[in-house]
């Protein structure tokens, strides 16, 4: 996929946002214009980079460098001036950029470039599995709503340390659930696009205990109907590698979105890069700018 | 009206607002956010003789109001950029210099002879000032005989090509290397690249950067930039009037100004078109309302007017 799509500068306005879980927070920045109209266009996979500080009131300043953050839901809405583009973004206060976007309120400005990268390559039919571990977990998301409106069958694991740590509203079916592996509408994110959802954690604080890939396993050995099913996953590096690791050896496939430590997020300054197979050769590729999704099957996994 | 134009030489630019090599891509990497025909002229990314794949990850790390990299010179080469490449910098409206970067002597030769017949080339930047390879880029620019020997060289196998030779702030004295530069046939400085630093993540006791050692960019270095721009104009600019392009932490039109009052005739922008692409533009619209405020008729007028 060539990153043909178009992109742009723009300042957006919040629309709202709220906490959840310990120290999660969800936002919406609302674009008009082109910028709605921009955005608008964002495909699942795909992310912004946002300025954590005052750009209207200064050029510089700190944190320096834009934040990357995956873009967990696009909706369009009438406004009283034309249609508005509603981005969702999923964070946590973590530090200084993260703390600044806790602190606006509706109706202060962001400075925001996007929407970045290459999403993930959608199906127009069959299934689809989504998992999304730790903070990979918001383009999940964005995505079971376009599966949804696609008519894609689907379902999703949510794979964590601890239960105080999903990124997503943990519904009392989550609690309730007799059964740690039938999926359920667990996250209210989900129940948008009607997508069930088994919750895993590695220390068994809620839903399934252990690891999201373990999760999938025993799922598929009760389930061999979803054997066909396409992999979709987001996580940190470790579950992803074991996750490529499982899809080569069931033979299914498997698309991950990548993160790394970015500077620019629009492909000049070459700082993301992974190791990416390519016939026999190996190559650095940029996160921002070839992917963040990937096939799982090229990438090459550090130890 | 205020005539923003300057210029390098026979390089005539519409304004000395310039893109920073290694930051803006090869040609029209930016064009989604910033109109780069608006800007005064355009650096590419550095070229070498060979395909690059460049430093083993992790290359950048945020740090107080900068950040270091380790790129490592990643490019595709001079047969790739010239196939694929050249033809889009054909297309491009304002002057256009490459960068050009090496292991020794011969390579940067070697580019700089094919690079320099180009149609759309203007002129050539040397990168002698590179802190994230092993061979080439710095050890030339820390040396005034190794300067000078690499610049006579290029000199002599282009001797009408515009040559541009880029320092490296890593010296006891910028003077020397510019006068060295200045001397073996340089047409213009530009300075200052990037300032050696390591950072280190003190939970794993290693160093954060794949490749050990980085180059601090951004507004941190800003003052020091000043600084050298200044001393490189008094002492050598000045004297044998040869232009100066600064670069160094600019991120408004106050830093732009700062450094052409301080002798510089061209700025660049580095680090800050990769976080606000947009503030070329501010930057250009910035001095031209300086020069109206303060009665000024051409931003010539202000190169080395510190006071």
């Amino acid at each position: 996929m060539k990153n043909k799509l178009k992109r742009g500068q723009y300042v957006g306005r919040i629309g709202g946002q709220r906490s959840f879980g310990v120290g999660h927070r969800v936002m919406t920045i609302e674009f008009e214009g082109e910028a709605g109209s921009v955005l608008g266009g964002a495909v699942p996979g795909q992310f912004v980079q946002v300025a954590c500080r005052d750009m209207d009131i200064s050029r510089v300043g700190d944190p320096l460098l834009r934040r990357p953050f995956s873009i967990a839901g696009v909706r369009v809405e009438p406004g009283n001036f034309g249609e508005v583009t509603c981005l969702d973004l999923v964070y946590r206060v973590v530090g200084p950029g993260t703390r600044w976007l806790e602190r606006r309120r509706v109706g202060d400005l962001v400075d925001v470039i996007g929407p970045l990268g290459n999403g993930f390559t959608l199906p127009e039919d069959g299934k689809a599995i989504l998992l999304g571990g730790g903070i990979g977990f918001p383009p999940m998301f964005f995505l079971a709503d376009e599966l949804s409106r696609r008519g894609v069958q689907k379902v999703a694991f949510a794979g964590t340390r601890t239960v105080s740590h999903i990124e997503g509203s943990l519904k009392p079916a989550a609690i309730d659930s007799a059964d740690v592996l039938e999926p359920t509408m667990a996250l209210e994110e989900f129940v948008r696009s009607q997508t069930a959802c088994v919750i895993t954690t590695d220390d068994g604080s809620c839903g399934y205990g252990g690891s999201i890939v373990a999760a999938l396993g025993e799922f598929l050995v009760r389930n061999p109907d979803w054997g066909d099913a396409v992999l979709y996953a987001c996580g940190p590096d470790g579950m992803l590698k074991a996750l490529a690791g499982f899809a080569a050896e069931k033979g299914m496939a498997c698309q991950v979105c990548m993160e790394a430590y970015m500077a620019c997020g629009i492909g000049v300054c070459q700082s993301c890069v992974v190791t990416v197979k390519e016939g026999t050769a190996q190559k650095y590729k940029m996160v921002c700018a070839n992917g963040p999704v990937f096939d799982a099957a090229r990438v090459v996994w550090g130890s | 009206m205020v005539d923003l134009s300057v210029c390098l030489g026979d390089i005539r630019m519409a304004n000395p607002v310039m893109t920073a090599s290694g930051t803006c891509g090869y040609a029209f990497e930016l064009n989604d956010f910033v109109d780069v025909s608006a800007l005064g002229g355009f650096i590419t990314k550095s070229i070498t003789l060979e395909e690059r794949a460049g430093n083993p990850p992790q290359r950048t790390f945020e740090t107080a109001a900068g950040m270091i990299n380790a790129i490592g010179l990643a490019n595709v080469g001079l047969e790739r950029f010239c196939s694929e490449k050249v033809p889009l910098l054909d297309r491009m409206e304002i002057p256009v210099i490459v960068n050009v970067a090496g292991k020794g002597v011969d390579d940067y030769v070697a580019v700089s002879r094919r690079v320099a017949g180009l149609d759309c080339v203007a002129g050539l930047e040397l990168n002698a000032s590179c802190p994230n390879v092993k061979e080439g880029g710095i050890t030339f620019g820390t040396d005034p005989c190794a300067i000078s020997e690499l610049v006579s060289a290029v000199r002599k196998a282009c001797p009408e090509t515009y040559l541009i030779v880029k320092l490296t702030p890593n010296v006891t004295d910028i003077a020397q290397m510019a006068r060295a530069a200045v001397d073996a046939g340089a047409d213009c400085l530009s300075l200052i690249n990037t300032f050696v630093g390591l950072a280190i993540d003190v939970e794993t006791r290693r160093p954060v950067l794949g490749n050990r050692t980085g180059g601090v960019s951004g507004p941190a270095i800003k003052p020091m930039a000043v600084y050298m721009v200044n001393r490189v104009y008094e002492a050598v600019g000045k004297p044998l009037g040869v232009p100066i392009i600064a670069l160094g932490g600019i991120a408004t039109a106050n830093d732009a100004l700062e450094f052409i009052l301080a002798g510089a005739s061209a700025v660049c922008v580095g680090t800050q078109m990769m976080i606000d692409p947009n503030c070329a533009m501010v930057i250009i619209s910035g001095i031209e309302d300086y020069c109206r405020r303060h009665e000024v008729a051409s931003v010539m007028e202000l190169v080395g007017a510190l006071e």
